[in-house]
């Protein structure tokens, strides 16, 4: 048997920093910053009362709390109680985060006074929640409102110095499960171990030389995959995160005074973002001197912005970041210079550990610079998919004979092809997965939610090319017997059920859908609009 | 003018259902999202006669209705 060295826990990294410099800020937001020292007691004190609601190690708790220092000291907890975190998109519907809540079954749920309101509408479905913790919230009144839950509010959190001893998590205990859109309509949760996520926490640590002087930011919301590096790698290292507040994103202008006045030294966003504040960000009005690298992840970068952001930011490297959720990152790239031509950004090298392999549709391996899936082995992949044995199976799954024997490969479902240079060129995807703002959005989860519609017989969503935003999503849709929809009606209908990225911008209704020869809908050409 | 941008922003972002307050934080409250901001900056300038850059709106000027027409009105003046 092969022994392996324990990497460690994700929540010895704040114990550590706040041993080593307890006064050093480690979250800084709009409403003000928490030392090391405190968000260690603090969120000692968030792990009791969830070990006093029965938390133990291996159990989840759901995180459902708006971005802010609050929802970072109750994450810690989850954690330090020996449990994985769920966070739910805050911004997203209640019912959407009902559905995340029943799939995980999850018994505890730490959230926020502001979301009282969201939360009574959660809890008129039926699920498994028995307690929540208020992490903000000192009005007794919310016993009332959330019954029967069991309620514990702020007064009730104490400071500790250690974490309950009911902590028992080691590097083989599940760290979080992110939620991401899933093919058939029900989202699907992503189960990463510490093992996992110190393999990639680690490598970035070092990778981007992060130290106690680095102030991070905090752009990606945290059921994102690219807050794992905004808040576990700064923890590493002891360096500061600092939060965008919540809206600002919208604002270039903001958020460009926020780099300068937070001084930040390491961006970490999806391309749009800073596409947006290139153009409309004001940036040579700024002293951006502090930040010294950009990383970029989640969408493809146009090598004719990249270009230009980088030429307005001299001083800073420029790092691109590839991995799906189930790999953490698997492969980067350091952009030596801006772009000359147009030609794609290469994703880049295997990175943390792991390993790159390019296979045709028959699971061989292609010769080098030909076009196959990539799969990836290694130290970072997730364990499976939270109670789907069966999605986990389609995608994890055993070389056989010849090279690959014997590794564990995650099928990312993305076309690549190996540069002489040997570096990874990304082509599209496989299937139905499309990018919306860094968004991963399965059409077939669109299309699962409008055909529940009453009036609908067929729905299909395509995604339009968008060079800034990834893609634009548009619905066509046959209607069952009424001619007419209404499209408020019909983005209402969506809101309800999707986050607001995967609502779709246009709907147009047809009497029927063109085909392929194979009688599959014609997805080109209703993309191409040319129907 | 106001009554029409807000009622604009009801129906585009809330679908119709609900009602905002002139001093309430739109952005920052989760109402509208990078994608709803150039759509209302689009409507904006037509139905205002306006042309609005994305660099002069700020956090501090746009995220409620009362700053918006502020904002919108400095601009039809000037």
């Amino acid at each position: 048997m092969s022994r392996r060295l324990a990497t460690g826990v994700l929540h010895d990294l704040v114990r550590s920093a706040a041993a080593d410099r307890p006064e050093t800020p480690a979250v800084r937001s709009g409403q003000g910053e928490i030392t090391y020292g405190e968000l260690d007691a603090r969120s000692n004190g968030v792990a009791h009362c969830l070990a006093e609601q029965g938390v133990r190690t291996g159990d989840r708790v759901g995180l459902y709390v708006d971005k802010s220092i609050d929802s970072v000291i109750g994450l810690t907890g989850i954690l330090k109680a020996g449990a994985s975190y769920v966070p739910l998109d805050p911004q997203g519907p209640p019912a959407r985060a009902a559905r995340i809540l029943r799939d995980c079954g999850l018994e505890v749920l730490i959230t926020s006074r502001k979301k009282r309101g969201r939360l009574q509408q959660i809890l008129q479905e039926e699920l498994s929640l028995r307690a929540a913790v208020l992490i903000d919230d000192d009005d007794d009144k919310a016993r009332g409102e959330l019954a029967p839950l069991d309620v514990v509010l702020r007064g009730e959190i104490r400071h500790e110095d250690d974490p309950p001893d009911t902590c028992t998590a080691t590097d083989e205990n599940l760290a979080y499960i992110l939620y991401t859109s899933g093919s058939t309509g029900a989202p699907k949760g992503v189960a990463i171990s510490h093992r996992a996520s110190m393999a990639f926490v680690k490598w970035s640590h070092e990778t981007f030389d992060l130290t106690p002087d680095d102030n991070v930011s905090s752009h990606a919301p945290f059921h994102f995959d690219l807050s794992i590096f905004d808040l576990h790698a700064s923890f590493s290292a002891g360096a500061t995160v600092c939060l965008v507040p919540q809206g600002m994103s919208v604002f270039p202008q903001s958020l460009a005074k926020f780099i300068e006045t937070q001084k930040i030294t390491t961006w970490y966003s999806v391309p749009s973002v800073l596409i947006q504040l290139l153009l409309h960000g004001r940036l040579g009005e700024r002293d951006l001197g502090s930040l010294r690298q950009v990383l970029f992840a989640g969408e493809v970068f146009h090598a004719r912005y990249l270009r230009e952001v980088m030429a307005s930011l001299p001083h800073a490297k420029f790092y691109n970041l590839y991995g799906p959720t189930e790999t953490n990152v698997c492969t980067y790239y350091a952009v030596p210079e801006p772009p000359a031509n147009d030609d794609p950004i290469p994703i880049g090298r295997p990175c943390a550990g792991d390993e790159g392999f390019v296979v045709d549709e028959d699971g061989q391996l292609v010769q080098p610079g030909e076009t196959g899936e990539l799969l990836v082995a290694g130290p970072t992949l997730l364990n499976g998919y939270w109670g789907d044995e069966e999605k986990t199976r389609r995608v994890l799954i055993e070389g056989g004979a010849g090279p690959l024997e014997g590794r564990r490969l995650y099928r990312t479902g993305d076309l690549v092809h190996l540069r002489n240079d040997g570096h990874y060129e990304f082509h599209g995807r496989r299937d139905n997965m499309v990018k919306t703002r860094g968004y991963r959005v399965e059409l077939g989860e669109i299309e699962a939610a409008l055909n529940r519609h009453p009036s609908v017989s067929e729905a299909v969503v395509v995604a339009k090319p968008d060079e800034m935003l990834g893609n634009r999503l548009e619905a066509w849709l046959v209607p069952r017997d009424a001619p007419s929809f209404d499209e408020q009606d019909l983005k209402k209908f969506c809101a309800d059920r999707l986050p607001q990225h995967m609502i779709p911008e246009r709907f147009f209704v047809r009497e029927s859908l063109p085909r392929t020869s194979t009688a599959k809908v014609d997805r080109e050409r209703l993309a191409g609009g040319q129907f | 003018m106001q009554e029409k941008l807000k009622q604009y922003i009801v129906e585009t972002f809330m679908y119709g259902e609900g009602d905002i307050e002139p001093d309430q934080s739109l952005f920052g409250g989760d109402i509208i999202d990078s994608l709803g901001f150039m759509k209302l900056i689009a409507f904006i300038e037509k139905e205002f006669d306006v042309e609005l850059d994305m660099s002069e709106v700020s956090m501090e000027n746009f995220d409620s209705l009362n700053e918006m027409m502020k904002t919108i009105s400095k601009k039809t003046e000037a």
